[in-house]
């Protein structure tokens, strides 16, 4: 745990982390929407949202701080069974996991902005 | 890295503009009864598959992301012989060789790949929020 | 930083009673105020910790419960930071009277 940086900082970090990483794998699947054989991933637990699931149980001392790290590894994630071409993506459904990753992610990143804010403004003294 | 699902998005609306391109065609044609090539028009499908971006190779130990090309864009053979004998290429029985091309199933594709290009256009939309956003950190 | 503000509260308290006939003052001692925002500030602070956290590992979506309690937070620190000040320019000001 950094001496600076408390432990609310470092949860904002990753789920910075974690949703900057899923909107990468949302947006795969809805390019590939109409891919034939295409099969749609997402997050472990990305559907929950549950980020204390998603932090693996011993921390991985490869990280610069000895914190655990998300396992941001991708999963088959089907939106139903797969349509006659394989493909198993419904592109609605994909919309609407974009646009909440979005939203989660500029709410998580304002509340890191209140975090930088308020120790700046402690460190400036006004 | 952002910038990665920026290519895959931008991939997917070159795409699906080319599907529609195709579709254009198809539609446009729907009566062709003479081509270049003698015969009537054939009915071209555009054929998309997923592909790794250029640089993949270089990240080993990241699982890289695919975006979508349209690796080919196929002439179907097949006509269908419609009863029309004062057409100025009907046959002895008045029959003409026409397009194999249902208008309703080139409009259903047409609104899957324009559906499919809107929502590619708000991916990159919400992508640039994202982006927007984490660069206020800055400020 | 309980200290200094009492210690400047304690000197600034016997100033009252020097207008003669005075009424005493009503209401809590500002050290007594002081204290009670800087806890407000702490707690609130805490708040504002755990709902972001709450927040980001996905136990509450509720944006505006969040926001509004980070908020809290931030205009109490403000406020509290802005109090230390105006105090320290008074101590100073006080300091540099001719006595």
């Amino acid at each position: 745990m950094s001496a600076l940086f408390g432990g609310v900082v470092e949860a904002l970090r990753q789920a910075s982390v974690f949703a900057t990483r899923r909107h990468e794998l949302l947006a795969e699947n809805v390019a590939n929407a109409e891919t034939p054989g295409f099969r749609a991933h997402d997050l472990s637990f990305a559907h929950e949202l549950d980020l204390a699931k998603l932090v693996q149980s011993t921390p991985d001392p490869r990280t610069p701080l000895g914190q655990s790290e998300l396992d941001l590894r991708m999963l088959n994630q089907p939106d139903g069974p797969a349509k006659l071409d394989g493909n198993d993506v419904d592109i609605d459904k994909q919309m609407v996991r974009v646009t909440q990753n979005a939203l989660y992610h500029n709410v998580v990143v304002q509340l890191l902005k209140a975090q930088f804010d308020g120790l700046k403004s402690a460190i400036n003294g006004r | 890295m952002p910038h990665e699902a920026l290519n895959i998005s931008a991939s997917a609306l070159a795409a699906q503009r080319t599907r529609l391109n195709v579709i254009a065609e198809n539609l446009a044609n729907a009566n062709t009864t003479k081509t270049v090539q003698g015969g009537p028009y054939r009915r071209r499908v555009a054929r998309l598959e997923s592909e790794a971006p250029p640089f993949a190779s270089l990240l080993p130990d990241q699982q890289s992301l695919r975006g979508v090309k349209v690796t080919g864009v196929a002439s179907l053979p097949e006509t269908r012989r419609a009863f029309m004998p004062g057409h100025p290429d009907a046959d002895h029985d008045g029959y003409v060789e026409m397009p194999n091309i249902n208008p309703v199933m080139e409009m259903t594709d047409m609104m899957a790949a324009t559906r499919a290009y809107e929502a590619n256009v708000s991916a990159i939309q919400a992508m640039k929020s994202m982006a927007v956003k984490a660069m206020e950190l800055g400020r | 930083m309980a200290d200094p503000i009492s210690a400047i509260s304690t000197s600034i308290r016997p100033i009252a009673p020097i207008a003669t006939g005075a009424v005493a003052p009503e209401g809590p001692a500002f050290a007594d105020t002081l204290k009670n925002l800087m806890t407000e500030v702490v707690g609130s602070q805490r708040a504002a910790d755990t709902a972001a956290q709450a927040y980001a590992t996905g136990r509450t979506t509720d944006v505006t419960a969040t926001m509004v309690a980070v908020e809290r937070a931030s205009i109490s620190f403000a406020l509290m930071l802005q109090i230390r000040n105006r105090l320290l320019d008074a101590y100073q000001e006080i300091q540099r009277m001719q006595v």
